[in-house]
């Protein structure tokens, strides 16, 4: 470590400031006292998004305030907030697209809070872990314990589900959707989005199992196609139109008692050999009972 | 039963329901005199009719199921009641078969009237 002051974690240089903007942020101690809301005020250049302005009051204004961020670039999903009254990713929201020169910042509905801005996402994930979000082989367990080689996927096969792959978990959805504010039962978009990646993923085979799991009084049916999360997500998933798919894919096992193709293990290539420069994998890093 | 085909049922009788529904307003509202189709002569003929009956009992159960089903899909939308679907679910069942058993001793009854009729 070298010496000298710490870079600042956002760099306002005051002969670019072009405007100052009101951050009114939620303030909640986790007591149980009653939440207020605090102005700050914060000196704004062209470019800085909400996560900066929350890391500037934090770093000149008030060091108790709370809040998640992690890579400030849309990947972790940990800065998503209500955004005037907007669920939203802080760090992908620049201050000046908002239009206005008072931003008001508060924790993502739907969920509880724990201080400030940070909410209790337990729902989220356990909601997530119900759906069994891995591809499941029952009986084969030995050969994704030790595959003996890839899954046979065509392009197609992997359009039909590769959208919904780009979930962060960010919990905007949940924070969207008008049945999750009344129903907290319902298993949400987020879950049901990722259930019907599975589903629709041929080297899955736990077809009938994930939709049991989904088919129920709180699961897809309960999906009305608001579609909030949707307009909400900011990675683009479109979990609404995962979840009509998904209904699709419930009726068509239950009550047409279709089934699904299955991808098989591609069977190995005979009379080719490794090239010389290209090295063997390395061994495995994590060992199983 | 799996949800799923509650809500299948709740769909064909949501398309039954307009088929019916639509039957009703052709030939009572649309076709003929409509005045002359709500007289007490023409609900007691209509009343002693077999297709009748069927129909009205087609009617009664479909609407039932149709409407029970989505009264149960927004009172398990409560946050209150979400916990507890089964009780409501056999609630509203309860209140069905009722409201099923009152209609059809409905449809007997002005059978026996318009027979009188
Ligand atoms: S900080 Fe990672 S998504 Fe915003």
């Amino acid at each position: 470590m070298t010496g000298g002051t710490p870079k600042p974690l956002v760099d306002v240089d005051m002969d670019r400031v072009v405007q100052t903007t009101t951050f009114r942020v939620f303030r909640y101690n986790g007591t149980g006292d009653p939440p207020t809301y605090k102005d700050y005020e914060v000196p704004t250049k062209r470019g800085m998004t909400v996560l900066d302005g929350l890391l500037w009051i934090k770093e000149n204004l008030d060091g108790s305030l709370s809040y998640r961020a992690s890579c400030r670039m849309g990947v972790c999903g940990s800065c998503a907030m209500m955004i005037n009254g907007k669920p939203r990713l802080a760090c992908q929201t620049q201050i000046l697209d908002l239009q206005t020169s008072v931003v008001v910042v508060e924790p993502l509905k739907n969920y509880p809070v724990v201080k400030d801005l940070v909410p209790a996402l337990d729902q989220l994930f356990e909601k997530h872990e119900a759906v069994k979000p891995y591809v499941m082989r029952p009986g084969e367990e030995d050969e994704l314990e030790n595959p003996s080689g890839e899954f046979e996927q065509s392009p197609e096969e992997l359009d039909e589900f590769i959208q919904f792959t780009y979930c962060i978990k960010c919990g905007i959805c949940l924070a969207a959707c008008p049945t999750v504010a009344s129903d907290p039962l319902f298993l949400g978009p987020q879950a049901l989005a990722q259930a019907y990646r599975y589903v629709a993923d041929t080297r899955d085979t736990a077809y009938a199992e994930r939709c049991d799991l989904v088919d129920t009084a709180h699961g897809v049916w309960r999906c009305h196609y608001a579609g909030a999360c949707t307009e909400a997500c900011p990675k683009g998933v479109d979990p609404a139109f995962a979840i009509q798919l998904l209904k699709k894919k419930v009726f068509q096992h239950r009550v047409l008692g279709k089934k699904r193709k299955v991808a098989r293990v591609a069977p190995k290539p005979t009379g080719v050999s490794r090239r010389p420069n290209v090295p063997e994998p390395p061994a495995r890093t994590v060992k199983s009972d | 039963m799996k949800e799923s085909r509650f809500w299948f049922l709740f769909l064909i009788a949501g398309l039954v329901l307009f088929l019916l529904l639509g039957y009703h307003i052709v030939f009572i509202h649309l076709l003929g005199n409509y005045e002359a189709n709500i007289s007490f002569q023409s609900v007691a003929s209509r009343s002693v009719s077999p297709a009748y009956a069927v129909f009205y009992l087609l009617f009664l159960v479909f609407a039932l199921y149709h409407g029970f089903y989505g009264l149960r899909t927004i009172l398990l939308e409560i946050e209150a009641l979400a916990r507890h679907h089964r009780t409501v679910t056999a609630i509203l069942v309860v209140l069905g078969v009722g409201l099923f058993v009152y209609g059809t001793w409905a449809l007997f009854a002005a059978m026996k009237i318009g027979a009188v009729g």
